[in-house]
């Protein structure tokens, strides 16, 4: 009962005048760069971040998480009114809430998305809060080989689960953790992969990683394949009917339930969580209309699962320091570049930003419902602005938020390095966002191991005597003979 | 006889990630993975880049075993897009980091802003010069506001 009362009293500590700004102005240009194709959540997350660098490390945590949900919930408008999805998540929505649009009921089908995303948010918010603090506790008594075993785990699983071959992704992951390894070493203060460049002895830096790899990969894609739309359906008033809201509850309650649990598994991203809600739903008879036709619940279940794994993923990187999948792993980048550690003592050491936290989950999708309702015809009407007119403004901002970091030329340097490996790998078909993952993970994954091994003198059978990382490598050994048995009775 | 084209594109991918490893073993393979019995800088470093080498050799195998199956479906396929847009966004980076010591940022980024509004396909002169001036204009804005004083805006400006 105290630890509530603590926690309510941080929690409304935290509310400020200042701090309800930060995360309405997060939410709010969230979504205006999330509801732009092609640029999805990791991508805006890099992109903004420099609009957080002037702030307190609990006045960045708001804002910085306003702008990952912000970027989320501008996928969902577009995916309704035009089919076209600023991110992946966005096309299970889209399903049935464009065939709503293109029936007259852009409004109810956008209301519904909101009212969802708003219900799994909150729901979300205070599964975080209830869950977040024993796991934390819990994971306070993983030895060292635990959590590189856990680690070793979480990168597994994001390699397996992401769009592509598995392979293809493992061998990124690595690459990323290589990346990660360029510096000083911790151990002896040795520099490594520095090639003699003494900017390098500081490591890679963060921000000219992922604006190379996301803004500049990105944009050329999207500027590759641009796709605009040609008609925005009627909008409509945005209320939905009794009727309505009543065929959206429990497929958002199930979304709700099923969103949360998958977020909390690292590698499972938000799209997939809104497809198992989806395909959950077909197990249940829909009030209105078939599933495919412009169901209530093809909307509200997906967008509730959509929001619900989105904030639950935070729970591993906020108590493991484990994020599960790129667009965390960005946001877990940002949080180091402002002295924010996530891991098994971030709650216990930080009580105040981890109910800044809460709060900016809490406040910020309330403020995305009120903003999202009568401002969703002008979201779309973004896309009517051409593409290249908005590709110089970007260009600027990206490298104006490199530059500034640091005041260093260099780092710019490093941008155009990455971008020209993001547009390489984009060009050959593959997907660079698992670099992101092995390289915020790699140089943790390593002091893990590097403790291990210090206080087993050597001896790595250590590895299979601890109990979490026995089984973490049981599960990375059955999961890839389940593979290779699936791959080859296939063909 | 299609075969071999498409071979070539199926190794695409792994050949340079398996060239990237390469020399990241090599860099791995400087430093000391043990030092008076402790992790050396090397260990990890060496485990990493070779386990980046196997990975991308085996992916590459796998291809070209599936390929002869005459089943690719999952392999990453190269786009054969233009390479007009990337050149021209990388290009206006490099403009960017060339100009900044002897123009300071408005004038850089004025500049950057020209090429790559030019490379995402705008060729009107009037709508570049005006996505020109919004962007050395939004960047005063910025460097007047929230970048630290030091920061050079204009050439005149002491290094």
């Amino acid at each position: 009962m105290g630890d509530i009362v603590n926690w309510a009293a941080d929690f409304a500590g935290v509310l400020t005048l200042q701090n309800l700004l930060l995360c309405f102005t997060g939410a709010l240009v969230g979504t205006i760069v999330g509801v732009l194709p092609g640029i999805g959540p990791a991508a805006t997350l890099a992109l903004l971040l420099p609009l957080t660098f002037t702030l307190d490390p609990a006045g960045a945590l708001i804002m910085l998480a306003a702008i990952y949900y912000g970027a989320q919930y501008g996928s969902s408008t577009t995916a309704i009114l035009l089919n076209l999805p600023g991110e992946s998540s966005g096309v299970v929505t889209a399903l049935d809430g464009h065939r709503m649009a293109l029936a007259g009921r852009a409004g109810p089908a956008i209301a519904i998305a909101a009212l969802a995303s708003l219900f799994a948010g909150l729901a979300s918010a205070v599964f975080i809060a209830l869950v977040a603090g024993p796991i934390a506790q819990w994971s306070l008594l993983i030895a060292p080989a635990g959590l590189a075993g856990l680690i070793a785990l979480g990168l597994f699983a994001a390699a397996i689960i992401a769009p592509g071959k598995p392979l293809a992704a493992l061998t990124l992951i690595l690459f990323g953790a290589c990346l990660g390894l360029v510096g000083t070493d911790s151990g002896g203060g040795r520099p490594r992969f520095t090639l003699g460049i003494t900017e390098l002895r500081d490591g890679i830096g963060f921000m000219p990683l992922v604006m190379g790899l996301f803004a500049i990969a990105e944009l050329i894609r999207a500027l590759e394949s641009g796709s605009r739309p040609q008609r925005i359906a009627p909008l409509g008033l945005p209320w939905p009917t009794r009727a309505d809201l009543k065929a959206a509850l429990l497929p958002a309650l199930r979304g709700t339930g099923i969103g949360g649990i998958l977020g909390v598994i690292p590698g499972v991203t938000t799209v997939m969580s809104a497809l198992a809600a989806r395909g959950l739903e077909r197990a249940f008879k829909t009030s209105d209309k078939p599933l495919g036709e412009g169901a209530i619940a093809g909307v509200s279940a997906p967008e509730a699962a959509n929001n619900a794994s989105a904030q639950s993923a935070l729970i591993p990187l906020l108590t493991l320091g484990l994020p599960g999948n790129p667009v965390i792993a960005v946001l877990a980048g940002a949080l180091m570049i402002h002295g924010i550690a996530p891991g098994p003592s971030f709650i216990d050491s930080n009580p105040d930003l981890f109910a800044a936290l809460i709060a900016s989950l809490v406040v910020g999708n309330v403020i995305l419902v009120i903003l999202n309702l009568p401002l969703a015809g002008l979201w779309a009407s973004l896309l009517r602005v051409p593409f290249p007119k908005l590709v110089p403004l970007i260009i600027v901002f990206s490298l104006i938020g490199v530059y500034s970091v640091q005041n260093s030329l260099f780092d710019v340097w490093l941008m155009l390095a990455f971008g020209a490996l993001g547009w390489l790998l984009v060009r050959l078909g593959l997907e660079p966002t698992p670099i992101v993952l092995g390289f915020i993970l790699g140089p943790a994954f390593e002091e893990y191991l590097r403790r291990t091994l210090l206080f087993s003198r050597g001896d790595p059978t250590v590895f299979f005597s601890d109990p979490v990382s026995l089984a973490s490598i049981a599960i990375i050994v059955s999961a890839s003979a389940f593979l290779i048995f699936r791959h080859r009775s296939r063909r | 006889m299609r075969t071999r084209p498409r071979l070539f594109s199926a190794l695409k991918a792994p050949a340079v990630l398996a060239a990237l490893g390469l020399a990241m073993m090599l860099l791995a393979y400087t430093q000391p993975a043990w030092i008076d019995g402790r992790v050396g800088p090397g260990l990890f470093a060496q485990w990493l880049s070779k386990g980046v080498v196997v990975l991308s050799l085996l992916w590459a195998a796998l291809a070209a075993l599936s390929l002869t199956a005459g089943d690719s479906e999952g392999e990453p396929t190269p786009s054969s897009k233009p390479l007009g847009p990337g050149l021209a966004l990388l290009g206006g980076v490099l403009v960017f980091v060339l100009l900044l010591p002897f123009t300071g940022l408005v004038v850089a980024c004025t500049a950057t802003a020209l090429v790559t509004g030019w490379g995402a396909g705008d060729r009107h002169w009037r709508a570049l010069a005006l996505s020109g001036f919004f962007a050395g204009a939004a960047t005063l804005g910025v460097g007047l506001t929230l970048l630290p004083p030091a920061t050079r805006l204009w050439p005149w400006a002491a290094f």
